[in-house]
């Protein structure tokens, strides 16, 4: 997976803008090689599509899940604020990261789903306050948790995905 | 709430010992009395949105176990029901609620994945003869560990093999 480490420890992807203060001459260097490296990657076809196929779906879902009840079992419409956390956690997923499909939770949360095969998947849920539930089942290992999103992936989500998708 | 439905439990299972308020083993459509179901027997959750199942494989999602915002899963009774019986118990339920138009798929739940993950299946039969609520979703310390164990729970529901995923012949759409 093409990460990069960033300053607090947790993981950014190469598309996800840089937001360090750093002011010494080499920091600056380093910026300015990521911000090119970031240009060209979202001028790539490749990227720039999965990436906004995902972000469309983003959009039709919110559409699809807009009413009182969507699933047919009284379901709360999906929640703006948990749509706009999703966003900002799809604008930041590692650029070769393996894509989830999307989903919207009857709580009103955005769900997103990533299978790897016959018990090797990851699920996780986005909330209205930046809350991020996941769980995860690899084999007989499974495992669940919590976490929040900043303006990068969670580094446990990041793990997760490391011990599930193929390398 | 827990102590509750089990003094309710309770309640169903001894006025079934009792005998004569008992539902008569040869007619169980007249069962309206709740009762726990046991491990060899059979739900149907019937699927409304495409969301939730993963054609390709064949799978239902996580999302369609999810017991949230009422804390418990609806689903149908349907042990001893032909294939056709099911569909047509699936038929009867579309347009009554604010999204049942379509029947995208089914998923058959033995009632022993739903125990070895800690859930009962109750047949209320409400609204409806053979209505049961899968219940005893955990509810953890906070919201936070209740939503996680609830997104695991729901996703073992999904990865088991036990669980079948059926489509209908023909789309089930609501007129």
């Amino acid at each position: 997976m093409s990460a990069m480490q960033a300053p607090s420890g947790s993981i950014a992807g190469l598309i996800t803008p840089n937001r360090s203060n750093a002011q010494s001459e080499p920091a600056q260097l380093l910026l300015h090689m990521q911000e090119g490296i970031r240009e060209h990657l979202l001028r790539s076809y490749t990227m720039r599509d999965a990436r906004e196929r995902l972000l469309n779906d983003l959009e039709s879902l919110r559409f699809e899940a807009s009413r009182q009840g969507w699933d047919g079992y009284g379901a709360e419409p999906l929640s703006i604020d948990a749509y706009d956390f999703a966003k900002t956690f799809i604008k930041a997923l590692p650029t070769m990261s393996p894509v989830p499909e999307l989903n919207a939770d009857p709580d009103g949360e955005v769900s997103l789903d990533w299978t790897f095969g016959k018990r090797r998947a990851l699920t996780m849920s986005i909330g209205p306050t930046g809350r991020c539930t996941f769980a995860w089942v690899n084999g007989q290992r499974s495992n669940r948790g919590t976490d929040w999103i900043e303006d990068e992936i969670p580094a446990s989500i990041v793990f997760a995905l490391r011990q599930l998708a193929p390398a | 709430m827990r102590f509750l439905l089990q003094l309710f439990s309770r309640c169903v299972s001894w006025l079934q010992r009792k005998g004569p308020r008992s539902p008569s083993k040869s007619n169980p459509e007249r069962m309206l009395i709740p009762r726990v179901l046991a491990p060899d027997e059979l739900v149907t959750r019937y699927i409304y949105s495409e969301r939730n199942i993963r054609k390709s494989e064949k799978r239902p999602k996580r999302g369609a176990f999810d017991p949230s915002p009422h804390m418990e899963l609806s689903v149908v009774h349907s042990s001893g029901l032909t294939e056709t019986e099911v569909w047509e118990l699936g038929e009867q339920t579309k347009g009554s609620t604010p999204g049942r138009r379509n029947i995208y798929a089914r998923a058959d739940i033995p009632v022993q994945t739903l125990t070895d993950l800690k859930l009962r299946a109750l047949r209320d039969d409400k609204p409806f003869i053979r209505h049961t609520s899968v219940i005893d979703w955990p509810l953890g310390s906070d919201g936070n560990e209740a939503k996680a164990l609830w997104l695991q729970i729901c996703l073992e529901l999904s990865e088991d093999h036990r669980v079948r995923l059926e489509f209908p012949v023909v789309p089930v759409v609501h007129s």
